[in-house]
């Protein structure tokens, strides 16, 4: 069978468009699927953080710590700290808190603190990225301790434990683990580990737009209005 | 080289032949739809797996975060466990040694170990041991309970379940705890059915009837929370009249079911859950009839007080928790001071409540009484006929302050004779009737008074209430036989 010079043309022109769509459409569909493939990957991102934030909370729970002759692990000490901060009268703790409001948050020192201090820091430093939207917090009945990565919050200064509250919609599940306290009249102390925010939001927050710091800023506005302790201690000048 | 100039000669042969093919002329087209239908086909398919956590291993992370969860709580569990050991050590030697209190009596508070008259009641280390377990399980109960995600109280085995309640409104470090507080109850549920069920107290003695136990739950407490438990002693009983479930569901007019039942739909009683032991056999020869439950064998030392509490937990709806132990006891359950009412209230630490409802009374009684009470323990006998020396036990419990007495609702149930102690946690009461005919209507009546007095919701009146309604339902017959109601 024999096909004319028309022909010949035709189809030539129609291999030349075939090819020209053959890449066109290549191209076109590596573009969707790497979109696709990262916005799974930033989800499966974000579950794994969550465990590894929670996994990092039992470590630092679980590491043994020696204070003074005693050996104990950190819950421990985070308990027994919590209980010597609160045996503060609370006259005495008002009167503390003008004169220092850093050590009405975290204590004054003893070597409880120190060590407990110390042990935290250093294990934060270790272990979340700083380059991450993390906090890593203890939210106990007589003191507070909150470190935070740097990326996400700008210079506000806020109390996690007030903020995460304004987020309903985040499972405390994904964040908190409890250690019991000495005195069975109080409630859990709570360990916030979160070693991404930002992916914890992207899973759970049906707000895509969630501003952190216009966040906090109003969690202060609310304490300060509320005529409560200011125990962030400077929220009511800001 | 040969091989390469065959191979391209060969290929343009096949070239020239394809463009010159109609099927090659298609191809190109077909490749293209091909491609642009896969792919497309992928990318649908590929787009509804984006939500990572409604899909794509959505089980595996709830498994991961399952098994964090139970890290978590074990996480609490070690750290409330080293707290609860450190405090039932405290507690311990703060009691002297002993969860109940002291033979020779206490000094401000502190158990004593000798007395003025010169007896010893050192602690052996039996004693301190089983004291020690006891306030370990409650301060462990009181902690954990705190725990938001977990329910670590439905596997605690336990008996002093009422006193872990009540440590949790404690200080800690030694000051004292308070005492189990019915107003713990949960609220009072609106639909729901009364729930009963059997179960066996196990014992080698054969003193106790296979699905002799039993236990009842109130509608109104069938929501899901902590309500008072209170368990109902029979007395004695003839192996040869032996039934389970005396007085209690036995559907005889003595039947406190239904009064209670009665009591907490009029709102003069919180709900509350009731259970009974049976023991229809035992060493002791009570009417001529040996191998009867009566006596040192009737709730005697094979009947172990916090082992059934721990039975009757096991066997509540799943939810319903119990707030605070009292024990009520009928007859022959509190003629001696070792058994019955006297053991409960040795064995349960932190005994929310006593009832004594007819049972003998004489000075011994009420000394043995006083020595196992806390100072908050509540206490409210009703005498009839087996009351002659109840004065003796009402001064041997400083019950002398006399009272207006309270109103009955059961038939043939009136006091006339009623006393208080100075803090009014208890009480005394007297039947006018006080023949043997009303040996069974005091319990009812005790019964009545007994949930009146110490589970009334807060908005009720209880004493001098008596403008309430009489209920047909409450009346007993007055001429019940001893046949019926066996002492």
């Amino acid at each position: 069978m024999r096909f004319g010079k028309r022909a010949f043309i035709t189809d030539v022109l129609v291999d030349f468009w075939a090819y020209v769509m053959f890449v066109l459409i290549i191209i076109v569909f590596a573009i969707l699927y790497t979109y696709a493939i990262k916005a799974k990957m930033q989800a499966l991102e974000g579950a794994k953080d969550i465990t590894y934030g929670n996994y990092l909370a039992q470590v630092y729970l679980r590491k043994p710590v020696t204070v003074g002759n005693t050996e104990m692990t950190v819950a421990e000490l985070i308990a027994m700290y919590d209980y010597n901060q609160s045996m503060e009268p609370t006259e005495s703790r008002f009167e503390q808190f003008f004169a220092s409001p850093t050590a009405f948050i975290v204590g004054t020192r003893n070597p409880m603190r120190d060590a407990l201090m110390d042990l935290t820091d250093n294990f934060v430093e270790k272990y979340f990225d700083e380059n991450k939207c993390f906090v890593f917090s203890i939210h106990g009945s007589a003191f507070d301790y909150t470190r935070r990565g740097g990326g996400c919050f700008g210079a506000q200064t806020f109390s996690m434990h007030y903020l995460l509250a304004q987020l309903p919609r985040l499972p405390n599940t994904t964040y908190v683990t409890y250690v019991a306290p000495i005195d069975p009249r109080e409630d859990p102390i709570l360990i916030y580990s979160i070693y991404n925010f930002e992916g914890l939001l992207a899973i759970y927050s049906d707000d895509p737009y969630f501003d952190m710091d216009e966040a906090s800023k109003a969690v202060n506005l609310a304490m300060c209005r509320m005529n409560s302790i200011p125990l962030i201690y400077d929220a009511c000048s800001r | 080289m040969p091989v390469a100039g065959d191979f391209l000669r060969f290929s343009k042969m096949k070239r020239n032949r394809m463009m010159r093919s109609r099927k090659a002329f298609i191809f190109n087209i077909t490749i293209v739809v091909l491609t642009l239908i896969i792919l497309t086909y992928g990318y649908i398919r590929l787009s509804a797996k984006m939500e990572v956590k409604r899909e794509i291993g959505e089980n595996s992370l709830e498994l991961i975060n399952r098994i964090q969860e139970g890290e978590k709580a074990l996480i609490f569990l070690d750290t409330a466990a080293k707290m609860a050991v450190y405090q039932a050590v405290y507690d311990l030697q703060a009691a002297g040694g002993i969860t109940q209190t002291s033979a020779c009596g206490t000094y401000y508070g502190f158990n004593r170990w000798n007395s003025e008259s010169g007896a010893s009641c050192f602690v052996d280390s039996s004693t301190a041991k089983d004291s020690l377990r006891d306030l370990f399980v409650s301060n462990l109960v009181a902690r954990v309970a705190a725990y938001p995600t977990a329910d670590f109280i439905g596997n605690v085995p336990t008996a002093a379940f009422a006193r872990g309640v009540a440590m949790a409104a404690a200080a800690p470090m030694g000051v004292a705890a308070a005492p189990a507080s019915p107003e713990s109850a949960g609220p009072a549920c609106t639909s729901g059915e009364d729930f009963m069920r059997d179960f066996t107290y196990e014992s080698e003695s054969g003193f106790f009837p296979p699905d002799g136990g039993r236990v009842w739950v109130p509608a109104e407490a069938s929501c899901a929370g902590s309500y008072p438990l209170v368990v109902y002693l029979h007395g004695c009983m003839r192996q040869d009249h032996a039934t389970v479930h005396r007085n209690f569901g036995d559907s005889l007019d003595t039947d406190i079911i239904p009064l209670t039942k009665r009591l907490i739909q009029l709102r003069q009683s919180q709900p509350v859950i009731m259970a009974a032991p049976s023991q229809t056999r035992g060493s002791a020869t009570f009417r001529g009839v040996a191998d009867s439950a009566c006596g040192g064998s009737l709730w005697g030392n094979e009947f172990d007080p916090a082992r059934f509490v721990e039975l009757v937990r096991s066997n509540l709806p799943t939810g319903v928790s119990i707030s605070s132990v009292s024990f009520v006891g009928h007859s022959g359950a509190g003629c001696a001071s070792s058994i019955g009412i006297h053991k409960a209230a040795r064995d349960i630490s932190g005994v929310f409540g006593v009832g004594q409802f007819d049972t003998c009374a004489n000075t011994d009684l009420g000394n043995s009484l006083n020595d196992k009470f806390g100072a908050d323990t509540k206490f409210l006998a009703v005498y009839s006929s087996m009351g002659e020396t109840r004065q003796e036990q009402r001064d041997a419990m400083g019950l002398t302050t006399a009272m207006t007495c309270p109103s009955t609702q059961v038939s043939g149930g009136n006091m006339d004779d009623c006393f208080s102690d100075a803090s009014s946690n208890k009480f005394a009461f007297t039947m006018q009737d006080r023949t043997a005919g009303a040996h069974g209507t005091a319990l009812l009546v005790g019964t009545e008074q007994f949930l009146k007095q110490f589970f009334s919701p807060e908005e009720t009146t209880t004493l001098g209430d008596s403008d309430a309604n009489p209920d047909p339902s409450l009346e007993v017959a007055e001429d019940v036989g001893s046949d019926e109601i066996e002492s």
